[in-house]
């Protein structure tokens, strides 16, 4: 096995592939598509699609396929959690401090004029496959954090796959990971931690995967305060302000990365009622309360061999 | 029915959804629904889906249409999610749910205790280093 980590998207990009041969080929496929989707989705980048949609005023603006597909399914996240994980929370992330590339976000600063309202909501946004075109309302800020870096996760899986030519690989974007091909014997070994950032030998519980993707929601991960009030970057549509509910950490296993993280940013805005939502679709998760104790849904491994 | 008043309610039907895709076109038509939590409607000409299949339809009058459609809800892994040392769990498995903690229930003691020999049981394997970490983080899209 061979495993590749460097920098992409703002976050870390790590790639194992079982079959040696293909991992140079496959490096160069998940990097090729990483760099697609960060022209076509950064909100920090003034030349990317996403930041031109926004700027549109209301108006049509022309979408590529893969930008398309990266409304479609930040859409569909909105639409299967009925609005918990919403695109259309870009302006209440801006006014809550996070304005920039996070690095350059002050760890600290004065209070914000921040107002608690509602969301515009996912179908402000509209999508015109037929023209590959794409508008919001005016003044509605799309944000695609929540899914683009998924999404991207399960469509470098498949692109490394068909470059190594064999085996299987595993792709991880800062925690958000997706797997295609042949697994090694039993599974993929991954680390269920808060923080993407943990070395994967480091404490822990380690669970396996074969097939499909696991993420990991966190409000613990990158905060920052302003006015001495504590804020995290998962916004509560309902309120245009950063969640407060009962789970400070949300993993989840699923068919694709996307729907595993579109469920685990819902299980942390949703709070209490998370836990019957996941099972109710049969979904594995791990949620971490805001005191520490731990909370498995069916389907996941039992805890006694947390290791550290 | 006869010719004459088949003809009469198509001529209607034709009339009335005429006037729906009107509406539409005059961007009237953001429905609503009390449908089930899976079942969303959405409005013709935006579409933010790959076309979900309607589940259903009702017309509320001549300008407005509730369209239901389902959408797809995140599924679970096909392989389920497998412990460390190597049993599998499968998603939807009937395990009772946990909190860190909490002690299982312990099965009611036999009342008839006889003594087996048994071989001893087999070394605990190995932990699989894990090949990546799951968790928060920030990225810049």
């Amino acid at each position: 096995m061979r495993v590749a980590e460097w920098t992409a998207l703002g976050t870390s990009a790590r790639l194992a592939v079982t079959d040696d041969a293909g991992a140079a080929a496959a490096r160069r496929a998940v990097q090729a598509l990483l760099d697609a989707v960060d022209r076509a989705c950064s909100r920090f980048r003034d030349d990317s699609e996403l930041c031109a949609l926004n700027r549109a005023g209301g108006g049509w603006t022309d979408a590529s396929p893969l930008f398309l597909d990266a409304l479609e399914a930040a859409l569909w996240a909105a639409s299967s959690t009925v609005g918990a994980v919403d695109p259309t929370v870009g302006r209440a992330l801006r006014m809550s401090g996070y304005d920039r590339d996070f690095a350059a976000v002050a760890p600290g600063g004065p209070a914000l004029p921040v107002r608690l309202e509602k969301v515009p909501g996912w179908r402000t946004v509209e999508l015109d496959q037929g023209r590959r075109r794409a508008r919001v309302a005016p003044g509605v800020e799309v944000d695609l954090g929540s899914t683009a870096k998924a999404l991207a996760a399960d469509r470098a899986a498949a692109a490394a796959r068909l470059a190594a030519g064999a085996g299987g690989v595993l792709v991880s974007l800062g925690g958000d990971i997706a797997v295609a091909g042949a697994p090694p014997e039993g599974g993929w070994p991954v680390l269920a931690a808060e923080d993407s950032a943990a070395p994967p030998d480091g404490p822990g519980e380690v669970v396996l995967i074969a097939d499909g993707g696991v993420a990991t929601s966190s409000t613990r991960v990158r905060r920052w305060t302003r006015g001495g009030v504590e804020l995290h970057h998962i916004i509560d549509p309902a309120t245009g302000a950063p969640t407060r509910g009962p789970w400070r950490a949300a993993t989840v296993a699923a068919a694709s990365c996307l729907e595993a993280n579109t469920a685990a940013t819902a299980a942390i805005v949703m709070g209490a009622a998370a836990v019957t939502w996941l099972e109710e679709r049969g979904l594995p998760a791990r949620l971490v309360e805001t005191g520490g104790g731990v909370v498995t849904t069916r389907g996941w491994p039992a805890a006694e061999r947390d290791r550290g | 029915m006869s010719q004459q008043a088949r003809k009469e309610r198509e001529g209607a039907m034709v009339r009335r959804l005429t006037a729906g895709a009107g509406a539409a076109a005059l961007g009237l038509a953001w429905y609503f629904t009390s449908a089930a939590m899976t079942a969303v409607p959405v409005a013709f000409g935006a579409q933010p889906a790959s076309e979900p299949q309607p589940v259903g339809v009702e017309q509320l009058d001549d300008h407005v249409f509730v369209r239901t459609v389902h959408v797809p809800a995140p599924r679970p892994p096909a392989g389920g999610v497998g412990a460390a040392a190597g049993r599998t769990v499968a998603a939807g498995a009937a395990a009772a749910r946990t909190t860190s903690g909490a002690a299982p229930a312990q099965p009611a003691a036999s009342t008839a205790v006889i003594a087996q020999p048994v071989a001893a049981p087999a070394a605990p394997a190995p932990t699989p280093k894990p090949v990546a970490t799951t968790g928060g983080s920030t990225p810049k899209v």
